[in-house]
């Protein structure tokens, strides 16, 4: 075989080759390539950012209405509430007044009843007390015996 | 310089040695223009490795001043595809993490592939270009020169024994050298045997493609030699048809070959470097 | 072959010149030997032997045992 000087003149130049290689071809473009996938990446990243933002917002808009819409029912119904309440209210304050007015209705016919009671007790002691001095005219004195009288109507 | 065997009309022996001899200056044989001793210089390989080498330098230093980080065009894109190709392959098959492997595997998988492609120029063109301007010998393809392919086998080599140091330490080395085949009863045994393994590395990498290349050379020679009969024989009608099918054939199956000569040198190369990085062994 | 992890997978790549390339170096390292210790033929041969040795061992390795090269 023929190995001669050639081979270290080709050494030189693979080494060199290499060298060049390395730095004009392969580190631009392997840094730009990086460059360019991380730009992708990037990107990537921002869309799917923007879209799960979106989503957020989306979801936070249906609940802030969704609270809305349960606010105003509970408005709602409280001031239903608060009507019937007020219905319920007007009532049993009339319900009570009418009460306290048969109440006190009541309470004076009783004592106008009781009045006339005593009043017809009153007169049937003295009817009975006539009566029984018309029966014994002498032996009774109606002085005398005005306690017994008094007594007696009492009783009735 | 031109010796008087390789006038027009010689043998066939003589066309395909003329074809195979290197344009030699230095200490040469003076009649077969061979290389006589060590300080021989072969100027052709030297100056196609040289040219095509300068021709990846430019097209990449042209490249690399107007890089577009966005959507890339035309030939950009292609270099884009190479490289990506050959970063997949050192990351396929390379364990661990070094910033010189993949700009290595790429310097040897074009220049070795532009070296092969010179083997698909046809075989009479630039030696008869170069024979009008007074050169007598040229042998375009220095990857059918074993110069070239010892050459980076060998600095592959030095790789290989320098990042083994680096990674096991000068104590690990030796070690795989003294235990490595049988354990640790056959150490001499052993001590020759990793060295006859390390040393198989690079010299079945550059004979691989040597091997390849010189033969596809010869199969070139052989069909251009169809043609050359034929001018003095009767039978040009058949012959010329036929050299020329069994010459696009054979070409479109060296394409083939050219590449897969180039992969399997710049596989191997991170191979035997992802081997010398891995601590067991 | 099919399920070989990949370094190895690649090695293959190489299986054809691995004897030829191990003998090859076994008799070149023998010849350098030689030319050192003066004594010819010895290790030429020995050494040409072991890389014989060597090689049908490694490619025999390599084809039984595909992932040998897994770290």
């Amino acid at each position: 075989m023929n190995i001669t000087v050639t081979l270290l003149a080709q050494v030189v130049a693979f080494i060199i080759l290499i060298w060049f290689v390395n730095k004009v071809l392969w580190k631009p473009l392997s840094s730009m390539l990086e460059k360019r996938s991380a730009t992708i990446a990037d990107g990537l990243a921002a869309a799917e950012k923007g879209k799960k933002e979106q989503e957020l917002a989306e979801k936070k808009a249906t609940q802030v209405i969704s609270e809305a819409k349960q606010q105003a029912a509970e408005i709602l119904s409280q001031s239903q509430k608060r009507g019937t309440e007020i219905v319920e209210e007007a009532k049993m304050q009339a319900r009570k007044e009418a009460d306290r007015i048969v109440a006190a209705a009541n309470a004076e016919i009783e004592q106008e009843i009781n009045r006339a009671k005593e009043h017809l007790r009153q007169e049937v002691a003295n009817v009975a007390l006539a009566g029984a001095g018309k029966i014994l005219k002498k032996e009774i004195d109606a002085k005398a015996h005005a306690a017994l009288v008094k007594d007696l109507a009492a009783q009735i | 310089m031109a010796g008087s065997e390789n006038s027009s009309g010689g043998g066939t022996v003589q066309y395909i040695q003329h074809h195979l001899t290197n344009l030699c200056i230095g200490d040469c044989d003076p009649v077969t223009h061979q290389a006589a001793g060590f300080w021989a210089l072969h100027l052709d390989t030297v100056i196609v490795s040289s040219l095509l080498a300068l021709l990846i330098i430019v097209v990449s230093w042209s490249l690399g001043r107007k890089l577009q980080t966005g959507a890339p065009s035309g030939f950009q894109n292609f270099v884009e595809i190479i490289i990506e190709f050959v970063d997949k392959s050192v990351k396929d098959t390379f364990p661990g993490h070094n910033p010189l492997i993949a700009p290595l595997a790429l310097t040897i998988f074009v220049w070795v592939w532009l070296m092969n492609f010179m083997d698909l120029i046809p075989v009479d063109l630039l030696p008869l270009l170069a024979s009008y301007v007074g050169v007598q010998y040229l042998k375009v393809v220095p990857t059918t020169d074993l110069n070239t392919t010892l050459a980076m086998s060998l600095t592959v080599f030095g790789l290989i024994v320098f990042y083994s140091i680096k990674m096991k330490g000068l104590g690990g080395y030796i070690k795989m050298f003294l235990f490595h085949p049988f354990g640790k009863f056959f150490i001499p045994v052993n001590v020759v045997m990793t060295a006859i393994e390390e040393l198989a590395k690079p010299l079945s990498l550059a004979l691989r493609l040597f091997g390849n290349m010189f033969a596809g050379e010869l199969v070139f020679l052989l069909i251009a030699l169809l043609g050359g009969a034929a001018t003095i024989g009767a039978g040009l009608l058949y012959i010329l048809p036929l050299q020329v099918i069994l010459d696009l054939a054979w070409l479109i199956f060296h394409i083939l070959v050219i590449s897969l000569q180039a992969f399997i040198f710049m596989v191997l190369t991170i191979v035997y470097l992802g081997m010398a990085h891995t601590t067991d062994h | 072959m099919g399920k070989t992890s990949r370094p190895a997978g690649v090695l293959l790549l190489g299986v054809g010149t691995i004897l030829s390339s191990m003998t090859i170096s076994g008799f070149l390292l023998g010849y350098v030997t030689d030319y050192f210790l003066d004594t010819m033929p010895l290790f030429l041969l020995g050494f040409g032997f072991l890389g014989l040795l060597g090689g049908t061992l490694k490619v025999y390795k390599l084809l039984t045992h595909p992932d040998f090269n897994k770290s």
